[in-house]
């Protein structure tokens, strides 16, 4: 008997974006190889910039396919769609910074611009992946590179400390990840989180003899991976460390896309979870508990840190805890609609809405840091408080622009409202819609909390005189000065112009953003009833 | 035949927490990696117990995804060691402490 042989379908323009980014990391490796120290600090970032933006423009096409692909190994879905856009633009703002941090710490650019490009493939594969394996892969290709990156300051001990430190704790956090896989399959048979889910729905009522408490095990074991990686609360200590260590263009890097990613996949794998009954009750209460822990003990360290990376990396700490709320509620859902609180098409709204409000919030945050951290890299100085007093008389921009970023992210800043204040609004708005107003009035008090230490530093900005000594010159500058900025002065000025000019757009005008969530719907709905792709 | 499943789960388990232990109390950076090591170990054994038990292949197929990816970070880790060891001239964690708040 002849069987013909199996062809898998490939969806072209669905791997269009994985196929840019590799070519394009492939590329630099080569030019680099190929040009001497000053030709590849030029055209590297050239190359890495248009990889990244012919990924971003392939996930904006229309086209861009909806549902499985891959042999159901990637699911896409307006909301990791959207993932995939705001990582890609946390990759290109951290390329736009390259060529003035190469040029101050003296770093390798074949390195350098390789590992960015990289580490976006694997971030993008992570956040559409619904599969445990190619997960597993995307977040090692993403993690391996942030760790390089991170140390890639050879000469400086503090860079390789904080390198050694997130390299511990993030292959700590892989292998709770494997492990957690591996009792997945166990229970389930399978490693794709579509056959998971399934499973659930037909066979989670009556499941043989302790796959049930595999399951537990498995989502406990993951969900431990993914905070590492989305540094919750009692799963934070690298954080601040690697943040500060890490030179600034990295911890931006760290901060918003590596974060983004593993919240995309943190989603499609609750949702995996989501159609079996006995698990919402317990898993919704543990995630509020991470949620609550995150924001009350982000906020509160937050206050005492004299370095502004650290603080910015407690305060992310925070913001990841708010984000959790949406997962909170997600997982909820199903339980509510088995309460009969909830019918079949208000659900799809609902979870239309949850989605859009998260992606509102997980859009501002990065837009948020790479302003904040953007001015940080442009002022120099490794994030000490003392680069900071009395900016406004120095540099009255960059002071302006951190005062909009600090406002904006404590989520002050309602008039006029910026995407910060909108997207906490939207977030608490959808806890409350669904009883939930326990969280968010939490939610409320902590980022009355936070509001402390964002005024303080604007304190220290407008209102304290400049530090003669250490204010004027700061390491890096005269480097810079020396070697020749080129246009990557005025290419970074450009940037943060564009994110503060998009903080106030999209605050007042979220609409346009959820707008463009909204046409691309078939989000996954959190519901027992899956819809066979 | 009875079915190995359930002791080979409680050895991976068993093996997962003594490298949870190892990553905690060890002071030694290579005594870390090799309890990170350990950890990853333990997955694959469980992966592998799996697969045999449910007679379902990808699972031992994934277990050479994992051994590949913990050779990649053992490359990656041991220069990041190297790169801590030329700036500190020591590899001892609990020394590593110039960052903080």
């Amino acid at each position: 008997m002849e069987t013909a042989a199996y062809v898998p379908a490939i969806n072209l323009h669905g791997i269009l974006p994985f196929i840019s980014l590799l070519a394009g990391g492939m590329l630099c490796l080569a030019a680099d190889a190929m040009s001497g120290k000053e030709g590849s600090r030029r055209i590297l970032p050239v190359i890495s910039f248009v990889a990244l933006a012919a990924a971003l423009v392939s996930f904006l096409l229309p086209g861009y396919p909806t549902g499985s692909f891959l042999e159901n190994t990637f699911y896409s879905d307006s909301f990791s769609r959207l993932g995939c856009i705001v990582i890609l633009v946390s990759a290109i703002a951290t390329t736009l910074m390259g060529p003035r941090q190469v040029i101050r710490r003296n770093l390798p650019s074949g390195e350098y611009y390789t590992l960015i490009v990289f580490a976006a493939l694997g971030m993008v594969l992570l956040a559409l992946a619904n599969e445990m394996l190619s997960a597993f892969v995307a977040l090692e290709i993403m993690s391996l590179s942030l760790y390089v990156l991170t140390g890639i300051d050879r000469r400086s001990g503090k860079s390789a400390e904080a390198s050694f430190k997130y390299f511990i704790l993030g292959a700590f956090a892989s292998a709770f990840f494997v492990f957690g896989s591996g009792f997945l399959f166990g229970s389930t048979r399978t490693t794709f989180l579509a056959d998971a889910h399934n499973y659930f729905a037909t066979r989670g009522g009556n499941m043989p003899e302790g796959a049930e408490m595999w399951a537990f095990i498995a989502f406990g074991l993951v969900f431990v991976g993914l905070c590492f990686k989305l540094s919750l609360a009692p799963f934070h200590m690298w954080a601040p460390d690697v943040y500060e260590g890490a030179n600034t263009p990295t911890t931006l890097y760290i901060a918003t896309g590596s974060k983004v990613a593993a919240f995309a996949f943190l989603i499609h794998f609750a949702h995996a979870f989501s159609s079996w009954q006995i698990f919402t009750a317990p898993v919704t209460f543990i995630v509020g508990l991470i949620a609550v822990a995150s924001m009350t003990w982000g906020n509160i360290a937050a206050i005492v840190q004299s370095n502004l990376k650290r603080m910015l990396a407690y305060s992310s700490v925070a913001q990841t805890g708010y984000m959790m709320i949406a997962v909170m509620v997600l997982v909820a859902l199903p339980s509510l609609q088995a309460a009969g609180n909830l019918n079949a098409t208000t659900i799809a709204n609902d979870t239309t809405l949850i989605y859009n409000a998260i992606s509102l919030y997980l859009a501002g945050y990065t837009i948020i840091s790479i302003l904040a951290f953007g001015i940080a890299f442009h002022i120099g100085g490794e994030g000490s408080m003392a680069a900071y007093r009395g900016l406004f008389h120095r540099k009255p921009f960059a002071a302006v622009g951190m005062a909009i970023a600090m406002f904006s992210l404590s989520g002050l800043g309602f008039l006029p409202p910026t995407i910060g204040f909108i997207g906490k609004f939207y977030l608490f708005k959808e806890a409350v819609r669904f009883n939930m107003t326990g969280i968010a009035v939490i939610g409320i008090l902590t980022s009355v909390i936070a509001a402390f230490y964002y005024l303080s530093l604007i304190v220290t900005m407008f209102m304290k005189a400049p530090d003669e000594e250490n204010g004027i010159e700061l390491a890096g500058r005269r480097e810079e000065r020396i070697a020749g900025l080129g246009g990557g002065d005025a290419i970074v000025r450009v940037m943060l112009a564009t994110a503060t000019a998009l903080i106030f757009v999209l605050g007042l005008y979220p609409g346009l953003f959820t707008g463009l969530a909204a046409k691309a719907v078939t989000t996954k709905p959190m519901t027992t009833a899956m819809v066979k792709k | 035949m009875t079915s190995l499943l359930q002791p080979n789960l409680i050895l991976a388990t068993l093996l997962f927490t003594i490298g949870i232990l190892g990553v905690m109390w060890k002071r030694n950076a290579i005594a870390l990696f090799m309890s990170v090591e350990l950890m990853l170990n333990a997955a694959n054994l469980a992966f592998v117990s799996f697969a045999h038990e449910l007679g379902i292949m990808s699972g031992g197929i994934l277990v050479l995804f994992v051994m590949t990816v913990a050779a990649a970070e053992a490359g990656v880790g041991l220069a990041i060691f190297i790169a801590l060891f030329r700036a500190r001239r020591h590899i001892r964690v609990d020394e590593h402490d110039t960052l903080h708040g």
